[in-house]
C-alpha cells in the first residue's frame, strides 16, 4: 500500500508540474466567453447554454488529458527507463501500474473540480438551479475519462503512442455516435449494418450510456436503477481493461 | 550467491526477421562476499544477463538461483540488491534528494533512515551540495553519483552495477573503485560490469568473461592470470654479430640489443645457445601479461 501511494504521488506531481492543469484555466476562460457571445443570441435561457457548453468542455477537457497523458503514462516511463529503478526495487509491476493510473486519476479528479467551479459558478450566476442529475453527470464524465484512461494505456502497452492515440479517438467517438446511428434509416434497412452496429454496441464500449446532459438540461428524469446500471457498465469496462494491461504488463519484457 | 544455469535469450528486432540469440547456455556463479567483475566487449550480453537477473526480461529458459540468505520471494531478493544501471535514468524534475527519498521509500525504509542514509552516502560521494537542485541540471558525473547513492541508501548485501565507472574523471574513478573496495571488505557481494578490463583487473577478485553470449571465463582473475602467466621469457643481450636464434621471436633490435621472446620451455635452450655464441645476457624474465592482454589475445584467437 505504502509503495501505491509513493508512486501514486509521484505521478501526480510530475503530471502536475507539466501544468497540464493550465487547461483549466484556459477552458474556464474560453467558457465565459462562448456562455456570454451565446447569450446574445438567446433570449432567457443564458443558465443553460452556461451548463451545455460547460459540460461539454468538462467532459472533453478530461477526456482529452486522459488520452495525451495516458498514451505516455506507461510508455514514457519504459522508453526513458525510470522504471527500471522503481521495479528493481520490491515494487511488483502491477503495484506500479496501478500506482500510476491513480496518480493520473488523481490529476483528473482535481481537473474536474476546477473546472467544476467555473462551470457551476457561472451556471448559478446565471439564474440556474440544483437538479438531481447535475452530481450524476459529473460523476459520469469523471469515470468515462476513467475509462477512456484505461483503455488509452493498454493500448499504449500493446502499440505504439500515436497508434495509440488514433485507437481510442476512433472508439471514443464511435462510442457516442453508435446510439445515434441506431435512429437512422440506413441503420433500419440494412440487416448487415444492424449486425455489425448491435456487435460493436456489446462487444466495445458504449459511451453514450454516460451522457445525461440533455436530461440535465431540460430538466427530465432518469430511473436510478439506469443510472447504477451504467455506472456498473463503466466500471467493468474499466475492469476489463485494467485486467487486460495487468496481464501485459506482467509479460513484457523491458528490453 | 547468484548462480546463472544455462540461461538463453533471443530477441525478435523485426516481424519479418529469425530471433537473434544474445545469450546462449550462459552459466557462471557470483560468490558470496566476492568483488566480481563481469568482463565483455559490446554487445557480448552483459546488460541484457543483468536485465534478466533484476526481472527486467525473461529468459528463453535456464534458471538463476539465490542465496538462501537473500530471500525466497522476488519482493525479498529485491529488498536486498542495490542497483546501479548504465545510463542512469532519473526523473527531471525531482531534486536529488526527493529522488532519493522515493526510492528509499519504495525500499521500505521510514523517512528518518533515508534521510540518515542519504546525508551519509552523498557525503562520501561528494554530492551533497546539489541534493536540493533539479536532477535536469546535473551534470554526467553527477547523474553517477546520485545513482550510486540510491543504490545504497538501503543496506543492500548484493550490488549489481552496470558500467558504473563510464563518463567519470580520474578522481571520480578513483573515489567509485575505493567505495567498491570498502564495500566489499564489509562483506557485500559486488557484481559489476564493464568493458574497461583495467578498472576491472583493478579492484575484483573474481571475474566472468562472456563472449558472444556464452561464458568465456569464471573464476578467479588469479587462476586466469596464473594461467596466462609463465608462458613465455623475455630475454635481452647483447651481440656483436649475427647469431642463431631457434624458434626465439625478435620483439625489437637497436643496435647491438636484441630483445627476444621464446616459449618457457625452450628458454634453457636458447640461453645456453646466446652464451654459446659469447652475446651478454642484459635481462631476463617471465613474461606477465595484464588482464586486458589475455582477453585480447584471447579474442583474438
Amino acid at each position: 500500500m505504502k509503495n501505491l501511494y509513493l508512486i501514486s504521488r509521484q505521478t501526480f506531481l510530475e503530471i502536475y508540474q507539466s501544468k497540464i492543469l493550465m487547461n483549466v484555466l484556459f477552458l474556464g476562460a474560453l467558457l465565459l466567453f462562448i456562455t456570454f457571445v451565446a447569450a446574445e443570441f438567446s433570449y432567457g435561457v443564458a443558465d443553460r447554454i452556461a451548463l451545455d457548453v460547460g459540460l461539454g468542455c468538462l467532459s472533453l477537457s478530461l477526456v482529452g488529458v486522459s488520452i495525451f497523458m495516458g498514451a505516455s503514462l506507461i510508455n514514457s516511463e519504459i522508453e526513458n527507463r525510470t522504471l527500471y529503478m522503481v521495479i528493481s526495487r520490491p515494487v511488483s509491476r502491477s503495484s506500479f501500474f496501478i500506482g500510476k493510473m491513480m496518480g493520473l486519476s488523481g490529476i483528473l479528479l482535481v481537473n474536474i473540480f476546477g473546472l467544476s467551479l467555473f462551470v457551476f459558478g457561472l451556471y448559478y450566476m446565471l439564474g440556474g438551479s440544483f437538479h438531481y442529475l447535475i452530481p450524476w453527470s459529473l460523476a459520469f464524465i469523471y469515470i468515462e475519462s476513467l475509462l477512456v484512461l484505461y483503455c488509452v494505456v493498454f493500448f499504449s502497452l500493446v502499440s505504439n503512442t500515436a497508434l495509440t492515440v488514433l485507437i481510442t479517438l476512433s472508439l471514443y467517438v464511435t462510442g457516442h455516435a453508435i446510439e445515434g446511428v441506431k435512429e437512422t434509416g440506413f441503420y433500419a434497412n440494412r440487416g448487415w449494418v444492424q449486425a455489425i452496429v448491435d456487435f460493436y454496441s456489446i462487444y466495445f464500449p458504449n459511451l453514450e450510456k454516460f451522457n445525461v446532459k440533455t436530461f440535465v438540461l431540460y430538466d427530465n428524469i432518469l430511473e436510478s436503477s439506469y443510472l447504477y446500471s451504467s455506472l456498473a457498465y463503466a466500471l467493468l469496462w474499466i475492469f476489463i481493461f485494467l485486467g487486460a494491461s495487468l496481464f501485459v504488463i506482467s509479460k513484457k519484457d523491458f528490453s | 550467491m547468484i548462480e546463472f544455469r544455462e540461461i538463453n535469450k533471443s530477441f525478435k528486432g523485426d516481424f519479418w526477421k529469425e530471433k537473434k540469440k544474445v545469450l546462449k547456455d550462459l552459466s557462471f556463479k557470483v560468490e558470496p562476499g566476492s568483488l566480481c567483475g563481469f568482463l565483455g566487449a559490446n554487445g557480448a550480453g552483459k546488460t541484457t544477463s543483468i536485465k534478466g537477473l533484476l526481472g527486467f526480461i525473461s529468459f528463453d529458459s535456464g534458471t538463476i538461483e539465490f542465496n538462501a540468505s537473500m530471500g525466497n520471494t522476488s519482493q525479498k531478493i529485491k529488498s536486498n540488491v542495490g542497483y546501479f544501471p548504465e545510463r542512469p535514468y532519473f526523473y527531471p524534475g525531482m531534486t536529488g534528494r526527493e529522488f532519493a527519498m522515493y526510492l528509499g521509500g519504495l525500499q521500505g525504509l521510514s523517512a528518518s533512515d533515508s534521510r540518515e542514509q542519504i546525508l551519509k552516502w552523498s557525503k562520501r560521494l561528494s554530492i551533497e551540495f546539489a541534493l536540493d537542485q533539479k536532477i535536469r541540471s546535473y551534470s554526467k558525473g553527477m547523474l553517477q553519483r546520485l545513482g550510486f547513492v540510491t543504490c545504497l541508501i538501503h543496506r543492500p548485501t548484493f550490488v549489481v552495477l552496470d558500467e558504473p565507472l563510464s563518463g567519470l574523471d580520474p578522481m571520480g574513478r578513483k573515489e567509485f573503485k575505493d567505495i567498491l573496495l570498502e564495500l566489499n571488505k564489509q562483506g557485500v557481494t559486488i557484481f559489476f560490469s564493464s568493458h574497461i578490463v583495467s578498472d576491472v583487473e583493478e579492484v575484483s577478485d573474481s571475474l566472468v568473461v562472456i563472449k558472444d553470449g556464452t561464458t568465456f571465463f569464471s573464476g578467479s582473475k588469479r587462476e586466469l592470470l596464473r594461467q596466462e602467466m609463465g608462458k613465455n621469457v623475455r630475454i635481452a643481450f647483447l651481440a656483436e654479430r649475427d647469431i642463431d636464434l631457434g624458434d626465439a621471436e625478435v620483439l625489437n633490435k637497436e643496435g647491438n640489443l636484441y630483445r627476444v621472446v621464446v616459449p618457457f620451455d625452450n628458454k634453457n635452450i636458447l640461453v645456453k645457445s646466446l652464451l654459446d655464441q659469447s652475446c651478454t645476457i642484459e635481462d631476463l624474465h617471465v613474461e606477465r601479461l595484464t588482464l586486458e592482454e589475455i582477453i585480447y589475445n584471447s579474442r583474438q584467437n
